[in-house]
């Protein structure tokens, strides 16, 4: 996963200051005015200038192919400027009068007469500090909220620049005004702009805003994850452009859709998930994919020879995860997979039973649950990996990220002697989402983190002892190290994927210690505020599933496994996140493991 | 038209001699009158009543897309005799118009307005309450007037709304009326505002004139053809720290003028350069046109609106007045604010008309009808041909 935010091309598009001007001024009009300005705000001028904001990612909270959910701290101290051009009221009198209710007027008689003067106002030297929330979902367009006021200063420089106390008035009221535009109005501005780009016009906007990013940025052709990152860093950064909701280049999971999935495809899968919803008997039959139900029942039937038994079936499903072969199975799997968890916690409520009849006849019952479907895929995907495929370099983020965690399960099943406890781990060690910890153990503690280490430590507490060391990586705060332009070059990454990968597989202890820490790393540094709305929001619908699963807690583990698996693809997303972000821990990890660090990250 | 509470405010000034025209603030009340009128939008009802001489109650409804009310009370220490209900009033004392003006006459010596009984002094001072109380917007409004001596009087006015800032505010009104010369100071606690107005009448000075009684000031006033008046204005605010002022000049025709009444005001404000020109003339008995030119010199923005008033009266009544010459003199003379002698009751309604610069027309129809008094009208907009008619309101009122 990377994230390559490009601040000059997004100048550069001579298309974009005329587009924003006319949005900053459609915006600037729309709330009611103060009494002192008398006519229109106009735009004339707008420039982003040359000097990027710094973005840092505290926190990645969801993470899919058409989901992002994630907090931003965004700094700014650019040369941006802002020109606007409106007409006010010179006499004091006449504001006053017009706001005082007429019973107590006094009723001057000219001393109030109207004088409107033409006004050019420049703000500058913007400072923004802030807390940027960003919400993406495909179905409900994009939210951008600031946590707190990100306005510290700004020099508002007009003609009245020589009366004092028309410069300090304009300087107070345009502040009042741009703090207003900044949490109240450019929320909504974005989020309605974003469902314009999402609705009927979807697709040009999108085409055209990606083939600009891709003429600028090659980097961005790369993959689906990081041309939605990008876009992503465009729309915090253009919150920090006074406001400004220009050019939202929502590019996400459009080259996605049509490059990976084919239309038959995607059909198949729409109609799979309608079966879902509507339980509807048929489902249609889908190619190189493993039905939960095949997985289920295998692994439930043995369960010490679990291991070797999913990877015998799901290597003989013809899963193979070499390049870009795989690459459309692996889309597949994460867009069904963000579908399976967004629609909460149906799921699990049916499944259990599912699968305890599945116990009895092995890979007959082809209970098809779409939403688990893309879990399965990827647990086949880390048999095959286990197999011995090895796996080759593949373009983009997303799939290293699923080929590591395949590594990872398999890793860690090889090395493990209970299979049934081992396989909950990986899963476990990927997600760090509070929630889905708790699942796993039969008592939920409030805190969630405590309650899921000591989970951990309890299931591994016989495998292995390198699980000690994990809760305690966590404690140096990587995020201060962090930098906000964090190009994560993947063909950079490839390398140390597979040395990495390589020494996983060898030595799962180091892949467990290092893996590990990362998760937790942004619960524990980022401050209760941050977390809270977020999180909490995100808890809800599996604390739902969490309920139900508790009851049957083994068939239920082996649900989250599979779930989990299925989660893993998008966590490792913000894992790689984190683990950039904690590249100094990671590396005296790495020294610690006798490792050397890779290459690329110390680049990048 | 006038509501029922301003009409009975009028008449608390008439029942205790104070001149409402011999205020700065009233230097252009006939351009006011004729170009500033207020079309009413929805309908409005007004059902008022003064119950005893001293106590007036007025409800108000009013139904513009959402359904407003008023309740409002008034009490005089002056027993208002003159007010009329709406089926006998006079159209022009419920219609603000064109403002003849009377001579200023000679204050009333403060020694005249003591009553002594038995050695003591028992006279008091008149003192008008008035309350309002707009019912969903929760803005009430309050009123004290009070006739501290014959030369003066004190206006306090509040109003409590929670939407303004500190809760309301509260004006402060002083004002002194020498005839001759008049001013006002006041205050406003809205931004502490302090204000000071002043009006000179030039020429004849009544408190010089012979008594009444002597048959000269008859033919003396009647000689005085016009009056020219200059007044000026300032405020300055203390809590934002800014001001305005003005200067203004008036000159009107008095009933003793022998040709057309017309009444012209210049008025200036040096501070922003805005000057503002009136002319007010009424041509003919029932007809008054009136323009204002506005002119900043900073920003060279200028306007002008135009108006006019028609009064319509009863077809015999017409006939009737084609008298002589001499005649016609004494109809102006009759028509005046407060020669309310005879009744005149051939008014059967009057048009108000007006058009600004950027061809926005406001009509207004005000007339009676049975015992009920109403006034229709309507804002057109001729820039917006999809839909001119920008309001049009009713507004029926109903006095006892």
């Amino acid at each position: 996963m990377a994230f390559n935010f490009n601040w000059h091309p997004l100048t550069a598009d001579p298309e974009f200051y005329s587009r924003a001007r006319d949005l900053l001024t459609a915006a600037l009009n729309k709330s009611p005015k103060p009494p002192i300005i008398v006519a229109d705000i106009l735009v004339t001028e707008l420039n982003l200038g040359t000097t990027p904001p710094d973005l840092e990612i505290l926190e990645i909270g969801d993470l899919a192919d058409d989901r992002f959910r994630g907090i931003f701290k965004m700094e700014y101290s650019g040369d941006a400027y802002l020109t606007l051009q409106t007409k006010v009221q010179a006499n004091p009198l006449n504001t006053y009068l017009s706001t005082a209710p007429s019973f107590t007027s006094p009723q001057p008689l000219a001393a109030s007469a109207p004088l409107t003067i033409p006004l050019q106002i420049t703000l500058s030297n913007f400072r923004l500090s802030g807390f940027v929330i960003l919400v993406f979902s495909k179905a409900k367009g994009v939210t951008l909220v600031f946590r707190n006021d990100p306005l510290e200063s700004l020099v508002v420089s007009s003609t009245f620049d020589s009366i004092p106390f028309i410069k300090d008035y304009l300087q107070k009221e345009i502040e009042k005004q741009l703090r207003n535009l900044f949490q109240e109005e450019l929320p909504a501005i974005i989020h309605k702009l974003s469902l314009r780009w999402w609705g009927q016009d979807y697709d040009s906007a999108s085409s055209n805003t990606l083939q600009s990013h891709t003429t600028q940025n090659p980097t961005l052709n790369s993959g689906p994850s990081l041309s939605a990152k990008s876009s992503f860093e465009n729309l915090s950064e253009q919150a920090e452009n006074g406001g400004s909701p220009q050019q939202q280049t929502f590019s996400f999971n459009n080259d996605l859709e049509s490059d990976t999935l084919s239309s038959k495809s995607s059909l198949r899968l729409a109609t799979l998930t309608d079966s879902q919803r509507t339980l509807s008997l048929f489902t249609p039959s889908i190619r190189e994919a493993i039905y939960r139900a095949w997985a289920t029942t295998s692994e439930r039937s043995d369960p010490t020879s679990t291991p070797s038994s999913t990877s015998g079936t799901h290597s003989s499903t013809t899963y193979s995860m070499d390049g870009n072969g795989a690459r459309p199975g692996l889309v597949a799997m994460a867009s069904s997979l963000s579908i399976s968890s967004s629609s909460g916690g149906l799921g699990p409520n049916g499944r259990p039973v599912t699968r305890s009849s599945a116990l009895g006849k092995k890979k007959k019952t082809r209970v098809v649950n779409l939403r688990r479907k893309k879990d399965t895929s990827t647990s086949d995907g880390d048999t095959s990996s286990i197999a011995g495929s090895s796996v080759p370099e593949s373009t983009t983020s997303m799939e290293v990220g699923y080929e590591e965690k395949e590594h990872v399960e398999a890793s860690e099943a090889i090395t493990s002697s209970i299979p049934e406890i081992k396989i909950p781990p990986p899963s476990l060690a990927i997600n760090d989402r509070r929630g889905e910890y708790v699942d796993v153990s039969p008592l939920r503690s409030p805190t969630g983190r405590e309650s899921f280490l000591a989970n951990r430590t309890v299931h591994h507490a016989g495998s292995d002892t390198k699980i000690p060391p994990t809760p305690s990586m966590p404690s140096p705060p990587p995020h201060q190290t962090s930098q906000q332009h964090i190009i994560y070059p993947s063909e950079k990454g490839m390398p140390f994927h597979s040395s990495e990968y390589s020494r996983e597989g060898s030595t799962p202890a180091s892949l467990f210690s290092g893996q590990y820490s990362p998760p937790c790393q942004p619960q524990q540094l980022s401050p209760g505020h941050h977390s809270s709305a977020s999180s909490v929001s995100m808890e809800n619908p599996f604390l739902e599933s969490r309920g139900r699963t508790g009851s049957s807690s083994s068939i239920a583990e082996k649900a989250w496994m599979m779930k989990m698996a299925g989660e893993m693809a998008r966590r490792w997303g913000e894992e790689r996140l984190r683990r950039e972000k904690a590249e100094e821990l990671l590396d005296e990890q790495r020294r610690r493991d006798g490792s050397s660090p890779p290459p690329a990250y110390h680049q990048s | 038209m006038l509501g029922f509470m301003d009409y009975v405010q009028k008449s608390f000034y008439r029942a205790t001699k104070w001149d409402e025209d011999n205020s700065y603030a009233n230097l252009n009340a006939t351009a006011r009158a004729l170009l500033d009128f207020q079309t009413p939008k929805g309908l409005k009802l007004n059902i008022s009543s003064l119950s005893s001489p001293n106590f007036a109650t007025s409800y108000g409804l009013a139904s513009l897309g959402v359904v407003d009310g008023s309740v409002s009370y008034l009490y005089s220490s002056r027993a208002l005799d003159n007010v009329l209900n709406s089926g006998d009033v006079e159209l022009k004392d419920a219609i603000f118009g064109y403002r003849d003006l009377k001579e200023i006459t000679k204050p009333d010596a403060p020694r005249d307005w003591e009553i002594w009984q038995g050695g003591v002094r028992v006279d008091r001072r008149d003192t008008l309450l008035y309350g309002r109380m707009y019912l969903p917007a929760s803005t009430l409004e309050a009123l004290y007037l009070r006739r501290l001596a014959p030369t003066r009087q004190l206006k306090i006015s509040a109003v409590s709304n929670s939407r303004l800032p500190n809760g309301g505010t509260i004006l402060a009104l002083l004002q002194q009326d020498n005839g001759k010369y008049s001013s006002e100071y006041l205050y406003s606690t809205d931004v502490a505002l302090i204000g000071i107005r002043g009006l000179y009448n030039f020429g004849f000075d009544p408190r010089k004139a012979l008594p009444h009684n002597s048959g000269n000031a008859a033919v003396d006033s009647r000689k005085i053809a016009g009056r020219f008046s200059a007044g000026a204005e300032v405020y300055w605010g203390l809590l934002n720290k800014s001001g305005g002022a003005s200067t203004g000049f008036r000159y009107t025709t008095l009933p003793s003028n022998t040709g057309s009444p017309l009444t012209m005001t210049l008025t200036v404000n040096p501070i922003i350069g805005h000057f503002q020109a009136t002319y007010a003339i009424k041509a003919g008995r029932g007809a008054v046109f009136c323009s204002r030119y506005d002119f900043n010199i900073y920003s060279y923005e200028s306007d002008l609106v135009l108006g006019c008033e028609i009064w319509r009266r009863k077809q015999q009544q017409q006939q009737q007045t084609t008298k002589s010459e001499t005649g016609a003199e004494e109809n102006w003379q009759s028509n005046g604010f407060t020669t309310g002698g005879e009744k005149e009751d051939d008014v059967t309604g009057v048009l108000k008309a007006r058009i600004t610069q950027n061809f926005n027309i406001g009509l207004l129809w005000e007339g009676r009808f049975k015992q009920l008094l109403f006034s229709i009208g309507s804002n057109i907009d001729l820039k917006r041909r999809d839909q001119p008619f920008r309001t049009v309101g009713v507004e029926i009122q109903y006095n006892s």
